[in-house]
């Protein structure tokens, strides 16, 4: 299977009465964009904006994030099973536009309900700009408003639906002519010494509160499957969570995915990257976690791997699935490294892990998500007017553009499990 | 900047006042550097001067560490200082115990940040509280020169109030406390990095250290359980309707009692837990508080009777050691009123 894809950079977003990419500008007709994303009835309005690294402006409500991709052989959905019929990505040529996002911002129906929805902040400058890998980026917000009347899934569909279809609308409009750069992604023979290893994806799953989507299949009741490290990077992946905005996924960084493009990169070189392993995490049952983790493993020694990287996927008791795992692979003979996020307390003193977890050992941290930033104001707020329940008090509001107090796990993307963040907790 | 001012611990024999035989001198304060205070002013070079050196005997300050501190705040409130510098004190165990003891509550008792240096095998850091900085040292006074010429640097930026970051980095001794850093290296390099490197056998890579197990023992079983007093206790966030006392949805620091009602409806009570999807529970909050079948069982005589209020907070986010102490202040206060077991539903 191989991949050439298409990289046309962008470092800036301009509005225009045309859309077109100049050099690395690229310009924006955002009210005929607008209107291509309000085609969709439930929602009751789009608002679209640019903001750029060191930009004094705050995102808040982030959604998710995407990077513009069209499909361009063979031709079909940059996101199959979402945006067009489920055929499999991974193969033939994909053109991106690199170094911006479509980051979706807006209040989903339900946001209300702090067991459902958590505030989300991308800043663009200051202390949790250099936290939040989403703040190297040109981004282009979209908020959107679904119809108040919907039902929380249904309202959740439609504004998703809105940030792929400008993505692949973007990509479409500038990404068909010669490149800046094309990679050819492929996992050719590598050389033999090179040690077999795999990654493990855990993806979200918690009713509507977190999900994610394989070829558009909600992954409620998947057992792990393998996937090309193509696939991943390739559109067949997507993310709609709406909780602990610092450690949840994100389409973008599935197509961006760390550990994937670090593997892809070392393979034939330093490794013989096998494949990637997608399963649900956050299984309900003990029977069920037990069952997911030795499936894990058996087809991680099915693929004949000697190690793994593994991550999580959320808080709490996802991280039970993490262990289960790493135990189910030390029984099978293989060695893992594992990304895990901390939660140390605000000042760093308290026991970071959920659980205790020496199977996965080496642990590798995304950083301490309770630890409490101190923000800047901000010139500009996008994506709503106001930071909502980021005290302990579901009820809180304050002014978006105000200076505030946050902790690292209201900051979009800086503990990701995908391993794109910097940020690490470190003894101090 | 202008010189910054540099208040100096010392035992008696650094301070060059007498040797064991002084070991019960009084706190007292001097008007200048003395023993390796001349070293460390001149390590500061021009950046920092030493504004008055505080002595204490270490026997002295072993005997009443409190009268001590409070006797060597009051003398340093008469010497305004910026940054506090306590030994070095080497592999010395009453005099690293000063210093530590010193850095870390005179520090805080003149608002002043503090520093100290010893051998990392020196017993006062095993003791320290972790609430102040102590740079590494070698055992004995040979690695004069190197431990003062870093307390100096340190001092210095202690006292611009520099931001310090991680214990590798800083080259101090890990406080016990976890840091946020930003690393060159993005946590996908370092995960695969750690993976190989386990692959070749190398020893531990990690970046998180797994602390030790901390056993629970059970408590012994019930008995006489049809007579026994059972309350029920829930972190699910279960409160009257409208969240009077207004209990945090998530990362809690603290739990509330309620009275147990006759019937736990959803007109009367809501969720206010911010861990899980609580549309069910919204609908029928016994899912969380399962008062409906404790009532049940109670009236078929397998239980005796519930207690008469229920216990509620929230765990999600919660730290261990607000969790500990909820689970103390709940037990003491069931243990009073004459109940013999807890039901508790986690979520």
């Amino acid at each position: 299977m191989e991949l050439e894809l298409d990289t046309f950079q962008v470092d800036r977003i301009l509005p225009d009465a045309e859309t077109r990419l100049e050099g690395r500008t690229l310009r924006v007709d955002l009210v005929g964009l607008e209107r291509h994303a309000r085609h969709d009835p439930r929602l009751a309005a789009v608002e679209i904006d640019a903001v750029h690294p060191g930009d004094s402006a705050r995102i808040v409500h982030v959604v998710d994030a995407v990077e513009p991709r069209v499909r361009i052989e063979p031709e079909g959905p940059a996101f199959p099973g979402i945006t067009g019929p489920p055929i499999m990505a991974g193969h033939g040529r994909t053109a991106r536009l690199g170094g911006m996002a479509i980051v979706l911002a807006g209040l989903p129906p339900g946001a209300e309900n702090p067991s459902f929805w958590q505030e989300s902040v991308i800043d663009m400058a200051g202390p949790a700009a250099r936290a939040c890998p989403l703040a190297v980026t040109a981004n282009l917000v979209l908020t959107v408003r679904p119809d108040p009347g919907l039902a929380p899934d249904e309202g959740i569909v439609a504004m998703r639906l809105a940030s792929f279809r400008v993505a692949e609308y973007l990509a479409g409009a500038v990404g068909r002519g010669e490149p800046g750069t094309r990679e050819r992604l492929a996992r050719s023979e590598a050389p033999p010494g090179r040690p077999r290893v795999a990654a493990v994806i855990h993806l979200e799953a918690w009713g509507t509160l977190q999900r994610a989507f394989l070829y558009g299949h909600g992954v409620e009741g998947l057992l792990p499957t393998l996937l090309h490290p193509n696939e991943v990077l390739d559109g067949a992946l997507t993310a709609a969570s709406h909780h602990l905005p610092a450690i949840r996924h994100s389409t973008y960084f599935f197509q961006n995915h760390g550990v994937v493009r670090e593997l892809l990169r070392r393979h034939g070189v330093e490794v013989d990257f096998a494949g990637v392993v997608v399963g649900r995490a956050m299984w309900a049952s003990d029977e069920d976690k037990r069952r997911a983790a030795a499936f894990t493993a058996k087809l991680l020694h099915q693929l004949g791997v000697a190690g793994a990287v593994l991550g999580f996927a959320h808080g709490g008791h996802a991280v039970t699935d993490t262990a289960l795992t790493a135990e189910a692979c030390a029984r099978a003979g293989i060695a893992v490294a594992t990304l895990m996020f901390e939660m140390a307390g605000e000042d760093g003193t308290d026991f970071g892990l959920v659980q205790r977890l020496p199977s996965a050992e080496p642990l590798v941290s995304t950083g301490n998500i309770d630890d409490l930033m101190s923000l800047p104001p901000m010139d500009r707020v996008l994506g709503g007017s106001e930071v909502l329940g980021v005290g302990g008090h579901a009820a809180s509001r304050e002014r978006g553009d105000a200076a505030l107090r946050l902790p690292v796990r209201h900051v979009f993307a800086a503990s990701i499990p995908s391993g794109n963040g910097r940020l690490a907790g470190a003894a101090g | 900047m202008s010189a910054v001012r540099v208040l100096h611990y010392l035992n008696q024999f650094f301070a060059g006042l007498g040797g064991e035989g002084e070991a019960g001198l009084a706190p007292r304060l001097e008007p200048r550097p003395m023993g390796p205070g001349r070293l460390l002013e001149q390590r500061l070079a021009g950046a920092g001067r030493i504004v008055g050196t505080l002595v204490c005997g270490d026997d002295r300050f072993q005997r009443e560490p409190e009268a001590c501190i409070d006797a060597l705040a009051r003398l340093g409130e008469t010497c305004p200082a910026d940054v506090l510098v306590a030994g070095p004190a080497f592999d010395a165990g009453r005099y690293g115990i000063a210093c530590g003891r010193v850095a870390e509550g005179l520090g805080a008792r003149l608002g002043i940040p503090a520093v100290t240096a010893m051998s990392p095998d020196n017993p006062a850091v095993r003791l320290s509280r972790g609430e102040t900085y102590i740079l590494p040292t070698s055992a004995t006074a040979a690695g004069m020169g190197d431990a003062v010429a870093r307390m100096a640097a340190f001092a210095t930026r202690l006292a611009a109030r520099e931001p310090i970051g991680a214990a590798a980095e800083e080259g101090y001794l890990p406080r016990g406390r976890r840091l946020n850093v930003i690393r060159a290296r993005s946590a996908a390099e370092r995960v695969v990095d750690a993976l190989l490197l386990k692959l070749r056998g190398a020893p531990g890579v990690g970046e998180i250290p797994t602390p030790a197990e901390e056993p629970v023992s059970p408590a012994a079983p019930v008995t006489g359980v049809a007579a026994a007093r059972i309350a029920l206790i829930t972190e699910g966030g279960i409160v009257p309707r409208g969240n009077p006392d207004r209990l945090e949805s998530r990362r809690a620091t603290s739990w509330r009692r309620y009275p147990l009602p006759d019937r736990l409806s959803a007109e009367h009570y809501e969720c206010v837990h911010a861990g899980f999807d609580t549309r069910w529970v919204a609908e029928d909050p016994n899912r969380v508080l399962p008062l409906d079948a404790a009532r049940a069982i109670a009236r078929a005589g397998a239980i005796g009777p519930l207690h008469g209020h229920y216990y509620v907070t929230v765990g999600v986010g919660t730290t261990t050691e607000h969790a500990r102490r909820f689970g103390r202040e709940i037990a003491v206060e069931l243990r009073r009123e004459g109940v013999a077991a807890a039901v508790m539903t986690a979520t």
